[in-house]
Formats: C-alpha cells, structure tokens, sequence
C-alpha cells in the first residue's frame, strides 16, 4: 500500500515506535514501566513551605540550594526542591512517610555551630552573635576600588556577654588572626597526606600557621600525616580521640590504615544508622587541604580548612576595650577579579559566606510548615493500577460512540489507532521528560476525548455529499485544507487558556496543563495530518 | 456510507429561530443566583482532608460523633465504597486558633527584628534609644505570649526575648502537628486504618492559590479572546463564539453551585479547560456558516449540529469514565475534573446550538441579504 510510503504516516509510526520504547524498553526490560511517576503514584510526601514574607529570586534560589544540600544530607536523596512563586518552596520526598515532615522542619531549623577562637581561646560562640544584626540593609556594602578590585563590609553585633568574652579574649591580640570555624570538629584528629600542603618549602612555612589553627584551649585538633602512620600508629590509638578526619581516597590507597582504625573501634557515619562511639568522617582533598595567603612573607595567614571547619580568618586590627554591652563590629576585605563581573561576585560571595557562618548557616527567611499531603505507596500503585484501566475503558467508550455515529466498522479503526498513538506519545513525553502525576494523568484520559473531536471535524468534512450542486464540487485536498483551518484555530485557543495555568507553577495542577498543551500539540502536528492522509486514502473513492 | 441521520427537523428552518438564544440567557440567569453557593474547596480556604480505607467494616455514624466530639460542628464526614475498600473522609477547616497564632507569629519575628536593631543603635549611639528598647522588648514578650497562648500548650514567655521567641516557634510547630495528629488518632481509635492519604492546605498556601487562580483565570480569558478576534477579524462572529464559551462556563457554575460541587485547582482548571473545548464546537459551527458556501445557512447550521453533538458525546464519554473512576478511587482530581467536564459539555451542547448558532445565522443570512 502506498500509504506506508507517506511521510505523515510513516511519522507516526516512528512516534509509536519512539512512545513504546520510552514507556517500556528504557531499561531493557520490557516488564517495567519506564516513566517518571508523581508521589501520587509511588507514594511520598509534599510538604509546601511558606515564607514570612515574599523575597528576590537570588534569594529564593540560595534558600533551595542550601535546603537541597541539608535534605541530601539527610539521607533523603530522591528529595526535589523548588521555589512556587515568591513565598513558597515545595520539598516532595517520594517513598517517605508522615515522618518526613518532622524532618524537614528539623532540617529548617538547623543551626550549625559557630565560634571564633584567637590564638587558641574561644572568643565568640553562636549564642553570642545577635542573628538579626548579621548584615542588612545598612549592615553590608560592596564598593568599586578599580577595574580589578572591590572592596567589601559586613557588620554584625554581639550581645553583651558575648562582649565581655571577646575582649577579654582579645586583650593584647592586636594583629592576630580570628578564625570563624562552622562545626568545628570536637574531640577530633586529622590524618591528611602531607603531599596536600604542596611541596616541602610550603610545608615548613606552613607549620607554625597549621599549628596556630589547630589550637583550641581544652579541644586542640590533632595532626598527623599519612605516611607516618605505620610509625605513629599507637600514639594516635591512645590519643582518647573519637573523630577522625580522613581522605575519601584513603579507602583504596591505603586500606590498611582503615582496617587499622577500624579494629581499634572507629567506624564510618552511615546515614539512617545510629551513629558510632568512634567515628571516621571522609572528606575531599579539596576540604583537607588548608588554603593560605601570602604563604612564605611575614603576613601569611591560613583562611580557609573545609575539613576543620574553618571558613574565615580575619585580622583583628583594633584593640577592643573590655566591656559588657552590645557592641557591633565589621569584617572587611577585598575581592579581585579580571573582570567587572568577577570581582564585584567574588565580593558578594565572601559577604555571603560570611553571613552564613555567622549565622550558623540560619536560613535568612523564616519558615513556616503549615501544609503537607502524603500518599501511601499500596494506595498509590492502586490509583496507578486504575488509571490505566480508565484510559482502556475510555479509548472503548469513545470508539463505541465513533461506531454509533458513523455505523462503519472500517472507520473505527483509523480513529482508534491515532487515538492510541497520541496517548502513548503523550505518556512517554510526560514520564520521560516530566514526571506522570494525578493531574496529568486526568489530562492524558480528558485527552482521549477531546483528541477525537478533531478526527470528527476531518471525517464529516470529507464525508459530505453534495446534493445536487455539481459546481460546488470539492476535491478531498480542499476539504482536508478546510477542516484544517479549524482544527489549528481549536488547537490555538486550547493552549491559550492552558497557557497561564501551566506557567502559574501550582504543582497541584500544572501537569494536567502540561498534558493537555502537549496533548493540542501531538495531534495537531503529528496524529491529526496522518489521519487526515489514512481517511483521504481509504474514502476518496 | 451510511451514516447515523439524527431523526429529528432542523431547528433552524423555524421562523422564529433566534428565539433558541433565550434558552441560553435563561440559564445564565438561574446560574447568577447559584453561583454564590459553590462551596470552597480546601485549596482554596484551607484545611485538612483525611482519606482513610479502613480494615475492616465501621460505622459511619461512630465515626461521624468521635470527629465532631473533639473538632466541633465544622467537620464533615463522608463515606464511601470503592473496589479499592471501604473507608471515609474527614474534612477539617483549619484552626482558627492557630491560624491566628501563625499571623501573630509573623509579627513576633519582625519586632524581634527591630528590637535588635534598636539595641544595637541604642548601645553604639548611647543615647536614649533606651527608651524605644524597653518598648520593644515589652511587644516581643507579649506578643510571645500571644503565640504561646493561641497555640494552647500552656506555656508562657519568660524575661529573654530571645528564648520568648524560640520558645513560641516551638510551642506553635508542636501545635500543629498535635492538630494533626488529633485528627489521625481520633480516627485510628474508630477504625484500623488500612491505609490513608492526608491533606492539609495552610492559610498562607491558601490565599497564595486564590490569588493565583485569579491572576491565571483573567489570563486565559484575555488571551483566548485576543486570539478568536484575530482569526475571525469581525465582530459579530467573534462574539458569539466568545458569548458560547462564557455561556458554558457560567451555566456549569450554576450547576456547581446546584449540586455542591467544591471550587479548588482542579475543578478551576476544568473550567479553564472547558473554553478550550467548548470553543471547538463553537469555532466548528461559525466556520462553516460562515466561511463555507454549500446549502443554505442554515442547512449548514443543521449539518454542524450533527457533528457538534458527536463531538460533545465523545467527551462526555471520556470524562465520564474519569468520574466513575474518581469515585470509585476517592481521587479528588479525577473527580473534581470530570464531572465539570461532564457538565460542561452537556451545557456546551446548549449554548453552542441555542447560543451561538442563532446569533451567527442571523449574521450569515443578513450578510446573503446584503449580497444579493
């Protein structure tokens, strides 16, 4: 049959063939439904999360962010994070139950650990920064020095005991650096690879700097190296310690030194397990290798050590009087980059940095969890189980219509077939590229109704005979350009008034949207033309 | 080919055929005073819906004098039977207590926020910004203590106005899930919950979805109108089209409003959807009045018919599937969607042959007169 060389048919075909592939072979296992699936199927949580007051996107986006990373680390991996508007984030978890929402609100509230220490005493601690007074509007500023350089400020405050602290500590400290650690690790040792400090000159300039940081009245951090290990072995056992920090490379270089601590009692952090008595914690290379400035001149200073903690060292260069009052201070410093660009982001970025730690990485909006909708997994493969079934039910009852009307069993099969197609293309888009929820599930069963209507324009158009009226005569083309005016109107109108709901961005309801925009579009581009090419064929004569 | 002849006369060879428009008009009408009566759906107010299938068999009224015993008179209990099992729903609206406690909460942060600022400007400046710290403190602490009373756990602000405003953040997190796990444990000591799903729409989620329905709504009507405009360019044609969309749309209201049927995103959606495919007959039947040349008007009228009310069956058919479905599963999206879909398009069938048609077959025969 030439219809097979038609290209309209031949799309369709190649679309069937495409659907079925995404719906089913995806994994090659042709027992599996391949598609992504809403918690409504899989069972899960959302919890919708409201902000106490609408903020800019560049903030939302950074709340998503650090919710994502803290939802990661939880354990719940599979999370999706993402902003509604300008007030709400929705976190939905598949597979978790009702206490997931527990632990998001813990997730929340967290507060990391901050404390700056000057040379070796603790200064400051979380309680003693006034988080309100981290920043703001007049609290930071970001100023253009030149082309390369911008210069930065941020302003805090402490309260009153916290005052009586720090220039206590700080008496006779002009000059020396404050190191600002986020989860300074307690009761811990470093086992790093000497290697990481880049070389033997940078290693003996860099000792007494190391040696400065790891310093802590009552809690020092101790250091040992890799390769010392075999020698250092008992010391490091006996050193009552019960954190180690080590490379997550370790494990394949050198596993005797993980067996080693293992059979002394340490073991790793597993999460959803209790944690252990004695605990080795991985980190990068990156996070163990300590970052310097000016290394090898008088002012050289260790800043950063992601695997301690360390995130800032400013210079105190003032001597605070001793006091007990609220008392604000500001840290500065200068970003450089080689474009505008760079450095005023650098600048932003330190600021940012800054806040977080100070903060103890307190989200900047306050959070309200005053909303939540949870599914359980048995009840969600049934309302799968179900669905599919209505889709079977509805493409029957629609052909038992098409049968009534056009009394022709020959007719029913073009329109069946296109049907079928567009539904599997529409599944396979939506749960390959998306993911199939309740309401693009409803969408995809509406659409097995409303994509006929089209089929019905084109047959009734080619259908009509004339009576009578031999100078009115149509060839088949003509009717089919007719009928096809209208179907591109529809299909217009149809994706209009979706339109503004698709892009509202109400979970709830924008796939069923999305279906039925996609559902326009596969028929007018692809279902309807072949249909229009099947029914010419078989009827023109 | 034989095809299905509908056996009655053509409407439109009667005299007075534009009197069908009044049929239309005449439900709108009756729809006006119905409309107002559409309930609110969660969504959209707020509140807790609980679905539970429960083990084994219950009795609703048990269920139905637990839920009001401990949440009042506004909590309404439904049955329902499905091949999925047996159970009910409870629909809670949101506590008031605590939505009050919520709003105050808001405000705690903010003086929180000022009193900060003033303590630090008061002990830089050393000035009398003393004053305005006390005051400040004062409203903090207080409203603390409003939060804490309104969440109803009995505690009560101390002296710090740091740990006030931590404390209320507790107590009020802690009431609310306590509101929820009320609700799941009056039901679980009923009934052996098989399993369940739970719904709860907060007060600010609420309002953000009420104005963002009508934001999208006044968008898809203003862009669907533009567009029928530009592909008609007249006036007359693009009105009665536009007429037999918002004729569906406020007749299917009417019928919410008749039977109960809740407004919330999806049935919002449905309607949404419904001037989409209500114009498909509408744009179908003005087409071919208009623009095709066979027969007489209303010959084609009458032919157009015929293919509007097939078209109108299939979607019926299909969404009626999709409610039978949503009340077999207790889905409430299915549910909500189809039967406004359903209504819609019987309505549809209305407003398109006794609307629309009328009006664009007075045009197209005054516009034959004209050329003749």
């Amino acid at each position: 049959m030439d219809l097979l060389h038609n290209r309209k048919i031949q799309l369709v075909l190649l679309v069937a063939a495409f659907s079925i592939f995404m719906i089913f072979l995806q994994d090659f296992n042709p027992q599996t439904l391949d598609l992504n699936f809403g918690i409504e199927f899989i069972g899960g949580v959302r919890i919708p999360i409201s902000l106490e007051h609408a903020v800019e996107p560049e903030q939302m986006s950074l709340m998503v962010d650090t919710l994502k990373t803290r939802i990661n680390a939880f354990g719940l991996s599979q999370a999706i994070v993402r902003p509604l508007g300008n007030k709400e984030i929705i976190v939905e978890i598949p597979r978790a139950d009702t206490s997931a929402i527990q632990h998001v609100e813990s997730i929340l509230k967290k507060q990391g650990k901050f404390e700056a220490v000057i040379d070796g005493k603790q200064a400051l601690n979380g309680n003693d920064v006034l988080s309100n007074s981290v920043g703001g509007p007049s609290g930071e500023e970001v100023t253009r020095v030149s082309e390369e350089r911008v210069d930065w400020r941020l302003t805090f405050a402490v309260s009153a005991t916290g005052q009586e602290k720090f220039s206590t500590v700080a008496q006779g400290k002009k000059g020396y650096p404050v190191f600002m650690f986020l989860d300074r690790p307690e009761n811990a040792l470093i086992l790093m690879d000497k290697a990481l400090l880049g070389g033997e000159l940078n290693a003996v300039n860099s000792q007494s700097l190391i040696d400065d940081v790891l310093e802590k009245e009552g809690d020092n951090i101790l250091l040992y190296y890799v390769g010392d290990f075999e020698a250092k072995q008992q010391e490091i056992l006996n050193s009552s310690r019960t954190v180690v920090i080590l490379s997550d490379s370790l494990k394949e270089t050198h596993p005797e030194i993980i067996s080693g601590l293992q059979t002394a009692g340490f073991d790793f952090l597993r999460p959803g397990e209790e944690a252990p008595g004695k605990k080795i914690i991985e980190k990068t290379d990156a996070e163990l290798s300590p970052q310097f400035n000016q290394l090898g001149t008088p002012n050289a200073v260790l800043f950063s050590w992601g695997a301690i903690g360390l995130r800032s060292a400013p210079v105190l260069s003032f001597q605070p009087m001793v006091s007990k009052s609220i008392t604000q201070y500001s840290i500065t410093g200068s970003a450089s980059g080689n474009e505008n660009e760079d450095a005023h982001a650098a600048a932003v970025a330190e600021i940012r940095e800054l806040k977080s730690v100070l903060t103890g990485g307190k989200l900047p909006v306050s959070t309200i969890v005053g909303s939540y909708y949870n599914v359980e997994p048995a009840l969600g493969q049934n309302f799968l189980y179900y669905s599919f079934v209505g889709i079977i039910v509805a493409l029957v009852c629609v052909a038992i219509v098409i049968i009534i009307r056009y009394r022709n069993l020959g007719l029913i099969w073009p329109v069946l077939i296109t049907n079928v197609v567009e539904i599997l293309l529409l599944l396979a888009l939506i749960g390959g590229f998306g993911t199939l929820d309740l309401s693009a599930m409803a969408g995809v069963i509406a659409l097995i109704g409303t994509g006929v209507d089209n089929q019905i324009v084109i047959t009734d158009e080619l259908l009509r005979k004339k009576r009578g009226e031999e100078e009115q005569e149509r060839s088949a083309k003509e009717k089919l350009a007719r009928a096809f005016f209208i179907v591109f109107t529809i299909a217009g109108v149809a994706i209009a008034s979706m339109l503004p709901l698709l892009l509202s961005g109400i979970v709830e309801v924008t796939g069923f949207a999305m279906a039925t925009v996609l559902g326009v579009l596969i028929g007018v581009g692809i279902t309807r033309p072949a249909y229009g090419a099947l029914v010419e064929e078989l009827f023109v004569h | 080919m034989k095809v299905l002849q509908l056996g009655i006369p053509n409407p439109y060879e009667w005299k007075n055929y534009r009197f069908l428009v009044l049929v239309p008009l005449l439900l709108m009408a009756a729809s006006l005073f119905f409309i107002p009566q559409i309930p609110q759906g969660i969504d959209l107010k707020g509140g807790l819906l609980f679905t539970v299938y429960a083990q084994d068999d219950f009795q609703i009224t048990e269920v139905k004098q637990a839920i009001a015993a401990e949440f009042g008179p506004n909590a309404e209990v439904r049955a329902f039977e499905s091949p999925a099992g047996k159970g009910f729903e409870v629909e809670l609206p949101l506590d008031e207590d605590l939505t009050q406690a919520e709003a105050a909460l808001i405000e705690l942060h903010e003086f929180d926020r000022q009193l900060v600022q003033a303590e630090v400007n008061a002990s830089f400046y050393n000035d009398s910004g003393a004053v305005e710290v006390t005051e400040l403190r004062f409203k903090v602490l207080n409203k603390a203590n409003e939060v804490l009373g309104l969440s109803g756990q009995g505690l009560y602000a101390g002296e710090e106005t740091a740990e006030a405003v931590a404390l209320a953040e507790t107590a009020f997190s802690d009431a609310k899930d306590g509101y929820r796990k009320k609700l799941v444990s009056v039901v679980s000591s009923i009934v052996t919950v098989k399993s369940s799903t739970f719904k709860e729409i907060g007060s600010s989620l609420s309002k953000f979805f009420f104005n963002k329905i009508q934001e999208v709504v006044l968008w898809a009507f203003i862009v669907s109108g533009a567009l029928i405009f530009l592909v008609f360019r007249q006036l007359v044609p693009s009105f009665a089209v536009i007429f037999g969309a918002v004729a569906d749309i406020v007749i299917t209201m009417g019928v919410m409003g008749l039977l109960g049927i809740p407004l919330s995103l999806a049935s919002v959606a449905a309607l949404l959807m419904l001037i989409g495919f209500s114009l498909d007959t509408d744009v179908m039947l003005t087409t071919r009045v208009i623009r095709h040349k066979e027969g007489s008007p209303r010959e084609r009228a009458f032919n157009a018919m015929k293919t509007g009310f097939t078209m109108n069956c299939t979607t019926v058919a299909a969404f009626g599937v999709l409610t039978v479905l949503a009340s077999m599963l207790q889905i409430g999206i299915y549910y909500q969607i189809g039967v406004v879909a359903v209504i819609g398009g019987v309505v549809d069938f209305i407003a398109t042959w006794c609307g629309n048609a009328p009006i664009i077959l007075w045009f197209a025969e005054r516009e034959q007169k004209g050329s003749s």
